[in-house]
């Protein structure tokens, strides 16, 4: 059945997924990150301006100011998007009327998670996208350089886990509040403090995600930075590619949990 | 041809030990109207949620349309229109955006897509807020809303579970007479209330169910039959004594009797009895004023049944 359904599980994909874009557009959340977004790298354009004081005289260095900020916007993206993705159909009985329509369970899931993966995606890009162009509009065209794209396209990867994480709750806990609050504490405290007391007691904290939210930033040449609160860079055990990695281990182990509990969760 | 819905053997214990249904074996043939009847936690909720595959059963088998629902969701579940307790519904959205997604899931043509969702609306009476957010409708849109998310992709069997809740009078009037058309026109219905009046207005049989067990599955023309002339409404010139009391207690076929300023005798037997009992009444010098035998309805029989069984 798995097999030979495909072409109608394809379809109910694309149907799933355009039902969770309509519903991100309709709850105006996706809006309300966009916003976000885009007013977040202005200010660092705007402030400087409105203030008299002086940009940096390098785009890298604005970049990396800029960019500092991208684990913010990722982490409200997690909690906004993946927060209550999954107990929000339980817990508001909205699971009544989705769930006994002719698809599977595992289709209704996977429309979730890229739903949300490509709206977290696209109110990053929003961000990239606003950041480009301030550097563009204050030190030229030839300041855009391929960093960006490899900083972007390391944040897709890095909003993969994050949203993992998200999901995970959302697949464990019963309450959406609890499971966004869960969410929310896991990334700005949960991860960081731990990384921190592994650092003073010297175990090696390089499993932590968090630790590599600086690649963020350090891709423009500027290793900088904590820019998750109390994530560190500093080991040497901790380089881009144990980013990427440990990222897509996150995703894998994480959505696969979250996928397994869905299914088999009772209406 | 298949039976509309076939449970075997079917059990469900939940996490803690509850046993919800017990070996329950139920056949609904195409077209039928079934009223699904129970207290609260006598299981019927649970069957329903077996059947659209909500939750697992614990043992048994749950077959509609002949096919098994685990793994054959879609197959099965196309013919199916589901009302599961009091569904939730996304605020922000409007109708027409909630009914159009079901349409696609059911693979309604692009073509007939509005006019379905009109023709649907316009039935449940609710078109003209086909554009406005759900979260401002009354609890009876809402319930009218998700009759309509039933209907919309014309099911051959549609499950019901209390239909009419949060309606008001003219409302319920309305969905009952949908139903009963539906019914007509060849679904199958199978339908859950705690208003006894309307499961006896629409169903063509009555399955009783107490605590996940079937105690009785009876046609409505045999359950009519049953239920006409079982009880006996008694006025005394005066209120009867003691011995009096257990004397109308212990005449033949007499099977309760609940004694005030109006007395109600139930009994068993034919409707002839009620001349018998009336005689022993009058040969034994009780002062019967008026003596009116009554028709049960089909609550007498839910509490009779339920109260009988100690629930």
């Amino acid at each position: 059945m798995i097999i030979t359904d495909w072409k109608n599980d394809i379809i109910d994909l694309r149907l799933n997924i355009r039902f969770e874009f309509l519903k991100n557009y309709r709850q105006k959340r996706i809006v309300y990150v966009s916003l976000i977004a885009i007013v977040l790298p202005l200010l660092f354009y705007l402030v400087p301006l409105l203030s008299g004081t002086d940009l940096p005289e390098q785009s890298n260095d604005m970049l990396s100011s800029i960019m500092g900020f991208t684990y913010l916007v990722a982490v409200i993206n997690a909690i906004f998007f993946g927060g209550d993705a999954i107990n929000s159909e339980r817990h508001n009985k909205t699971a009544l009327i989705i769930y006994p329509m002719p698809q599977r369970r595992t289709i209704i899931y996977l429309g979730k998670l890229f739903a949300q993966m490509f709206t977290s995606w696209i109110t990053l890009g929003f961000y990239y996208a606003t950041s480009a162009a301030i550097v563009v509009g204050v030190y030229g065209i030839e300041s855009l350089n391929e960093e960006m794209l490899k900083s972007y396209l390391f944040v897709m990867i890095y909003m993969s886990a994050l949203l993992s994480i998200a999901f995970f709750y959302s697949s464990s806990v019963k309450s959406p509040p609890a499971s966004m609050m869960l969410t929310f504490f896991t990334l700005f405290m949960l991860l960081p403090i731990a990384s921190m007391l592994m650092t003073s007691i010297d175990v090696d904290n390089s499993l932590l995600i968090s630790n590599y939210s600086g690649f963020i930033t350090s891709i423009f040449r500027f290793p900088s930075a904590q820019f998750a609160p109390g994530a560190s860079n500093n080991s040497d055990a901790i380089t881009i590619e144990k980013g990427i990695n440990l990222s897509l281990i996150y995703s894998a182990v994480l959505f696969t949990i979250s996928w397994f509990k869905t299914i088999n969760q009772e209406v | 041809m298949s039976n509309a819905i076939e449970t075997i053997n079917l059990g469900k214990t939940y996490k803690g030990g509850v046993e919800a249904l017990k070996s329950l074996d139920l056949t609904v043939k195409r077209g039928e109207s079934i009223g699904y009847l129970g207290p609260n936690g006598a299981g019927k909720t649970t069957t329903i949620q077996i059947l659209l595959n909500l939750i697992r059963p614990s043992n048994g088998e749950a077959l509609v349309f002949g096919e098994t629902l685990i793994g054959q969701e879609r197959k099965v579940l196309q013919n199916v229109g589901a009302l599961v307790e009091l569904p939730g519904f996304y605020d922000y959205l409007t109708p027409n955006d909630l009914l159009k997604h079901i349409c696609k899931i059911y693979r309604i043509p692009r073509g007939e897509m509005k006019r379905t969702i009109k023709d649907t609306l316009e039935q449940v009476n609710i078109y003209e807020v086909e554009n406005k957010k759900i979260g401002t409708f009354s609890t009876g849109m809402q319930r009218r809303l998700a009759i309509s998310t039933a209907l919309v992709h014309n099911p051959e069997l549609l499950i019901l579970d209390e239909p009419t809740i949060g309606l008001d009078p003219k409302g319920v009037r309305e969905i009952r007479d949908l139903v009963k058309q539906l019914n007509k026109d060849g679904k199958t219905i199978f339908l859950t209330s705690h208003n006894l009046t309307e499961v006896s207005e629409i169903s063509d049989r009555v399955v009783f169910l107490k605590k996940g067990q079937l105690i009785k599955d009876e046609n409505m023309v045999n359950l009519q039959q049953q239920l006409s002339s079982r009880q006996i409404e008694i006025k005394f010139l005066k209120e009867l004594n003691s011995s009096q009391k257990n004397f109308v207690e212990s005449i033949d076929n007499v099977i309760r009797a609940d004694f005030g300023k109006i007395t109600y005798l139930e009994y068993n037997g034919a409707n002839m009895d009620t001349h018998n009992i009336l005689q022993t009444m009058l040969d034994n010098k009780l002062p019967v004023y008026s003596f009116t035998p009554k028709s049960m309805t089909l609550e007498d029989l839910y509490l009779n049944l339920y109260r009988e069984e100690n629930i």
